[in-house]
């Protein structure tokens, strides 16, 4: 037979229409009665929340690591730096404050400034004889001289005040280049042997 | 129903379950009618058909008016499902009514399939021209045979054949043509 008369056979070919009423009817309800809509429900909805509940979820860890925990770490290195004895006498010998707290790369640095003072730029001079030497520097203020405030490193895993540093000119942190400051050791009055300590 | 209120149907039918009987009645005797041509046997037939609705129910909410219709769509899953039962010497019944029921899944209003079925045999018999070509186009390559039953069988045009088999129309007029002269080296 020729390509062309099969093709033609092909084309007239009578073919079988049969139906199956019953089970077509039977395979209906039975899809319609499955579970399948009530599912796709629940998985719509499970489409929806999945990504809101990733995106809170996301929110909530970002907001965590870049606002709640830098204010706990804030309060912290606030609390180590008021709790520190010797802290606590600079506050109260030079009527300073803690007037901000920054963090970078992990420490906390305080500011101690008279608290009117803070952010307007200008120090006070000391109107009384300075009371002692700062701690862990030998004695190298005289009455009159200028002393505006002080930075403090805090440590926050040794929970402690490490290092001070003096400024000069009382500004915002922020404004501050903290790379010049001339940092020293900080010796709190905890660690003087039991001889050096105050008796009272 | 136009391509518009088809896509608005498929549509509600990812939802919506007399959207899905709506769709459901416009292709049973479409897809029945294809797995029988196909394989000239009744009880295979529901069997596969089963199937076909059954897959096309689970991936609905999947199908997406993209790169095929859903006519195509559903012809590829019983194209598929053919294949299968063609390769394997036992077709896997997952989806016979009696194992749809057993899941769980319960039909509103019983039949007798035997005397549906034995009907149907009877009339199939009638169609002894189909039968002995039908008989030929099985002993041919599987994509000889879904071309052929496609094309002359179905009265798909080229376009919807390349789409229900993922082919392009180049391939198909190709498989076409060497399909057919295949067809008559058996005649």
């Amino acid at each position: 037979m020729k390509h062309e008369k099969l093709i033609q056979k092909l084309e007239n070919l009578e073919t079988p229409e049969i139906e199956l009423p019953g089970h077509k009817q039977a395979l209906k309800m039975t899809l319609l009665g499955s579970g399948h809509f009530r599912e796709r429900t629940i998985m719509d909805w499970a489409k929806i929340l999945a990504p809101v509940s990733a995106a809170v979820v996301l929110i909530a860890v970002v907001g965590f690591f870049n606002v709640i925990q830098p204010q706990l770490h804030i309060a912290q290195a606030k609390g180590i730096a008021l709790n520190d004895p010797q802290v606590q006498e600079l506050i109260e010998d030079y009527e300073l404050a803690i007037t901000e707290v920054k963090l970078r790369d992990g420490e906390a640095f305080v500011l101690l400034a008279p608290e009117l003072e803070a952010n307007s730029g200008r120090g006070i001079f000391s109107e009384s004889e300075p009371l002692g030497p700062i701690p862990g520097e030998a004695g190298n203020t005289s009455p009159g001289e200028l002393v505006p405030g002080y930075i403090l490193k805090v440590d926050l895993l040794e929970k402690k005040v490490s290092e001070f540093g003096e400024i000069d000119e009382v500004i915002a942190l922020k404004d501050m280049n903290i790379e010049d400051i001339d940092f020293a050791k900080f010796e709190s009055s905890e660690g003087a042997a039991p001889d050096e300590a105050d008796p009272e | 129903m136009d391509l518009s209120e088809e896509k608005e149907l498929v549509r509600q039918a990812q939802k919506d379950p007399d959207a899905f009987a709506e769709l459901y009645d416009q292709y049973y005797p479409k897809i029945f009618g294809y797995v029988l041509r196909r394989t000239a046997n009744l009880e295979a037939a529901q069997d596969i058909t089963s199937e076909t609705f059954l897959k096309a129910l689970r991936k609905l909410w999947q199908f997406r008016w993209r790169n095929i219709s859903f006519s195509s769509w559903l012809y590829k899953i019983a194209a598929n499902e053919i294949s299968q039962y063609f390769r394997k010497a036992e077709y896997k019944k997952s989806v016979s009514l009696e194992e749809l029921q057993e899941q769980g899944f319960e039909p509103i209003s019983p039949y007798d399939p035997e005397s549906e079925l034995i009907e149907a045999q009877e009339k199939l018999k009638q169609y002894q021209d189909f039968l002995e070509i039908q008989g030929k186009i099985v002993r041919l390559p599987a994509k000889y045979q879904e071309v052929i039953t496609l094309r002359f069988f179905e009265q798909k045009q080229i376009k919807e054949i390349a789409e229900i088999l993922g082919e392009k129309e180049g391939t198909i007029k190709s498989l076409l043509h060497r399909a057919v002269e295949k067809l008559r080296e058996a005649d």
